[in-house]
């Protein structure tokens, strides 16, 4: 049964059908809870006593931040799955991830730089933290770079995949940065272990925002896998049928 | 403490400027909102343009297929 259910996974059709349902209830809960924790974080949260109205750049910045470092796990696992299966749906997976990755590092890095600038006087400072999460930005540029260096998919998708796992070591690091190197990033406020540092008042919005962003990178990315399939499967017959051409329809 | 969640600006002004931190607010807001909306609408038209290319490529097949079919040449 598991064996079956594996195998269903690499369809891409199977994939394509199945995201689709599971799309519309996706979108719509991201796009309610990024709408609450907006308004939640930015309106009606406290003022920081200390830094004032511009903590409220946290309600984006730790998001964007956790998905940056959550995807690029999600990224280096399907990976190390496609290298160990040969499946495709994993590099797919993988090479969609490299791209929202990316953007979300820039805007993990921006928001930050915006946040400084009224806190510590200045954009950029090449503290561990923010040197870190440069160099991640880094390691997803790597990714995509190498899949337009091969013309052939199969060596681009080993090669990605080698580069995401190496590239693995730098999260740790990410996390413990500002523990290891006490410089100008303030701590983590938010602790899987221990009481965070926030008020609850404070801390409510933000964990609704961390949870939209959550269920929009899932939304981002398989939207992005449902392109990159009908891209490369663009000859089979699913396609043809998901196309409409004769006697269609958009039965997938 | 407990429980109060109030409007903290007293106008929409106040909203906008939050006391001189605006700018750096609503920069990081305004480019987080366009980042994630390009992740969403990029892969959305990228996915019509391929189905129209499907389609298109479909309908030369299927002239084709007329064309140099014997039937229609006798007509």
């Amino acid at each position: 049964m598991a064996w079956q259910w594996f195998h269903q996974w690499g369809s891409p059709r199977w994939f394509y059908q199945r995201s689709g349902v599971w799309l519309p209830w996706l979108s719509g809960a991201a796009a309610l809870l990024l709408a609450v924790g907006l308004v939640w974080g930015l309106a009606l949260a406290p003022a920081d006593f200390k830094q004032g109205n511009s903590y409220r750049i946290i309600y984006l910045h730790v998001p964007a931040s956790f998905l940056a470092l959550a995807g690029y796990y999600l990224m280096a696992i399907a990976g190390a799955v496609g290298l160990i299966w040969k499946m495709k749906l994993a590099y797919t997976a993988m090479k969609c991830a490299a791209t929202i990755g990316a953007a979300l590092t820039f805007v993990a890095l921006f928001t930050g730089a915006v946040w400084g600038k009224p806190t510590w006087g200045t954009y950029w400072v090449w503290d561990a933290r923010i040197t870190s999460m440069l160099v991640l930005l880094f390691l997803y540029f790597g990714v995509i770079a190498l899949y337009q260096a091969f013309d052939r998919v199969e060596v681009a998708n080993k090669a990605a995949a080698l580069l995401g796992l190496v590239g693995t070591v730098n999260v740790p690091i990410i996390y413990k940065s500002v523990d290891w190197w006490y410089t100008l990033h303030q701590p983590a406020s938010l602790k899987l272990t221990g009481d965070s540092t926030l008020h609850a008042s404070m801390l409510q919005p933000l964990l609704v925002m961390v949870a939209g962003f959550y269920l929009f990178y899932a939304v981002a990315l398989l939207l992005s896998m449902r392109a990159e399939l009908v891209a490369r499967e663009s000859g089979s017959g699913w396609v043809k049928v998901l196309a409409g051409g004769q006697g269609g329809g958009q039965q997938l | 403490m407990s429980g109060s969640i109030d409007w903290q600006f007293e106008s929409w002004a106040a909203f906008w400027q939050m006391a001189g931190h605006g700018p750096y607010v609503w920069a990081a807001v305004a480019v987080t909102a366009v980042v994630m909306v390009a992740l969403l609408v990029a892969p959305l038209r990228r996915q019509r343009r391929l189905l129209t290319e499907v389609r298109a490529e479909q309908a030369r097949a299927a002239r084709r297929a007329a064309v140099s079919s014997p039937t229609n040449n006798l007509s």
